[in-house]
């Protein structure tokens, strides 16, 4: 099995033997990703492997086992806000946005924490997705789905991140908008902001991570980089090779 | 001479503000000493949907604000000889005290804690009165305490000319006055906060708790705050309500099981989280229920309850809405009618 996870005490996020359960069925077993400064990881999996409940965990929703770091700190105290206020921002699948509320309305929600600044975020953001800036006082529930995630990722912008986790930015968008994600993704990197993205979208994770796990039943079966992984037999199930 | 651009609701509003300014000079006393009480369950209305019709946290006995707050402006009145206006200040804080006593505990859990917990304390306060009967009046409740004015030999003459000429009169005139200030300042207070940011966030609990938690939002600072906030504002008006010739401090006004259910379904029939329609809803339920109560007083509670559920069943947003989204048709269908055909 390829493991090339990095030593945990360099990392900026790092989670080790973490297990979760609802009731019976356990999600996660034993679970060891981290991710170091500057880098982008992916999380691939099939339907079901765990990733969302992984990324759900490490954004203070689910009760662990295990140990999850960041910037050295167990994070099982911390609430969710108190993640963001130090610079964890997750943008769930859900999305979690409002949708009686106005796109600008749901953006400033997200400077709540940290509202110094706020009108160079909105701009930045505005910037990034010009889309949404053409539609900052329509309802968000009359945006598209490609929209919704621009605004999910821009809110998350506005927290002013220094750890983005992305679950599946790339769900269900169409082609050019996907284009549009990726070029927002790449500018979000330029930041230097670690990133972690749970992906069914292989294309879309081999494309933009510095490193890849895959999840199956809850457990990582292959970790490594996307040239090593791209060449494993075990990973090109999934890829389709 | 310039024409004032009003929005249809603006126009609404004007106009019940000026109906309820004139009601002293429109309406027999009787009537207008019935408003004066629809006014503070129209106040207690208010404080429930602020925190149960926006932030969705469900109290099923704000009558143990309403009490407390009365309670214990009436107790510091009769005991302690505190002045009414002093006392209705203590009151206010005692009931919001015990919002935080209650809320901090019970809102930082999800589930039906709260609605639990809201459910048994007036339970228990209804026993502690009904334990301690010398201090706190047991049953039949405590005397009525001093009202917050009396009608001095200055206004009583004024009043006398403008039509109001026995005591019973001018008093009437005067407190109806008061409660329309305290209704108005309470309705003003509830609707800046629920228009603002704060109260974007409290229909975003309401909502989606997770989605506000994932802004990095606390949900549990803000659902506390609504409750103390709305406990304070209940206590307000039952501390307010006792100092007044139409109320006084007995568990049956203020504590009863009855009262928190009347004020829940005063605000679902009104349109929860609308604080308009609660507002008014307060004010029509309290006149049927005393039109029933007057002629068909034996059956009224079936009347009045089976006509609140068919009102649920066929307006489940309430009437408040139901009324506005109609004017809002006939508006549109107007507006239709007068462009010209082409």
């Amino acid at each position: 099995m390829s493991t090339t996870t990095p030593d945990a005490d360099d990392a900026v996020l790092s989670v080790e033997n973490l297990s979760v359960s609802y009731g019976k069925v356990q999600a996660l077993k034993d679970v060891d990703i981290a991710v170091r400064s500057g880098e982008t990881v992916a999380v691939i999996g099939p339907n079901g492997a765990g990733k969302s409940t992984l990324v759900d965990t490490i954004g203070g929703f689910h009760d662990y086992e295990g140990t999850i770091r960041y910037n050295g700190t167990e994070i099982a105290d911390s609430s969710t806000p108190a993640l963001i206020d130090d610079g964890l921002f997750y943008c769930t699948e859900r999305r979690d946005l409002f949708d009686y509320m106005s796109v600008e309305q749901n953006l400033r929600l997200g400077s709540y924490l940290n509202n110094e600044g706020e009108e160079e975020r909105l701009a930045d953001v505005f910037d990034l997705f010009p889309r949404l800036e053409e539609r900052r006082s329509q309802e968000t529930q009359s945006l598209s789905g490609g929209e919704k995630q621009m605004l999910s990722l821009g809110r998350g912008l506005m927290s002013d991140p220094e750890f983005l986790i992305l679950d599946e930015p790339s769900i269900g968008l169409a082609p050019v908008i996907l284009q549009d994600i990726s070029e927002a993704l790449e500018s979000i990197q330029e930041l230097s902001v670690e990133v972690l993205i749970c992906e069914q979208n292989i294309t879309f994770a081999l494309e933009h991570a510095d490193r890849l796990y895959l999840l199956e039943n809850g457990a990582v079966r292959r970790s490594g980089t996307p040239d090593s992984l791209e060449s494993d037999k075990f990973v090109e199930t999934y890829i389709g090779g | 001479m310039t024409r004032l651009d009003l929005e249809p609701r603006q126009a609404v509003g004007i106009v019940c503000l000026i109906g309820l300014a004139s009601a002293p000079f429109l309406l027999p006393v009787l009537t207008l000493r019935q408003l004066t009480g629809a006014l503070f369950l129209g106040m207690f209305a208010m404080s429930w949907d602020y925190v149960s019709g926006y932030t969705g946290q469900l109290s099923f006995g704000h009558s143990m604000f309403f009490a407390t707050g009365g309670y214990t402006a009436a107790l510091f009145n009769l005991h302690l000889d505190v002045t009414p206006l002093l006392a209705i200040i203590i009151g206010t804080i005692a009931a919001g005290i015990l919002g935080v006593v209650i809320g901090v505990p019970a809102l930082r859990l999800r589930g039906p804690y709260l609605a639990l917990i809201t459910l048994i304390v007036p339970l228990i306060l209804v026993q502690i009165v009904n334990i301690f009967p010398g201090t706190l009046g047991g049953e039949a409740g405590l005397r009525s305490p001093d009202n917050l004015i009396s009608v001095g030999d200055t206004i009583a003459p004024i009043l006398s000319t403008i039509g109001f000429e026995t005591p019973f009169d001018q008093e009437v005139f005067v407190y109806y006055y008061l409660s329309l200030l305290l209704f108005l300042a309470i309705f003003a207070l509830f609707y800046v906060f629920t228009r603002s940011y704060v109260g974007d966030i409290f229909t975003a609990i309401r909502e989606d708790e997770d989605a506000v938690l994932a802004s990095g939002i606390n949900p549990a600072k803000f659902k506390v705050f609504a409750f103390t906030m709305s406990g304070a504002v209940g206590g307000l008006a039952g501390a307010a309500f006792v100092h007044t010739p139409v109320g006084n401090p007995n568990p049956g006004l203020l504590l009863a099981v009855v009262v928190s259910i009347e004020v829940v379904l005063i605000a679902i029939l009104g349109g929860m989280g609308t604080i308009t329609g609660p507002a008014a809803a307060g004010i029509g339920y309290y006149f049927v229920r005393d039109f029933l109560q007057s002629t068909v007083s034996h059956v009224s509670m079936v009347i009045f309850f089976s006509v609140a559920l068919l009102v649920l069943f066929f307006l489940p947003k309430g009437v408040v809405p139901w009324l506005a989204d109609r004017g809002r048709t006939l508006l549109a269908w107007r507006d239709q009618r007068g462009k010209p055909t082409t």
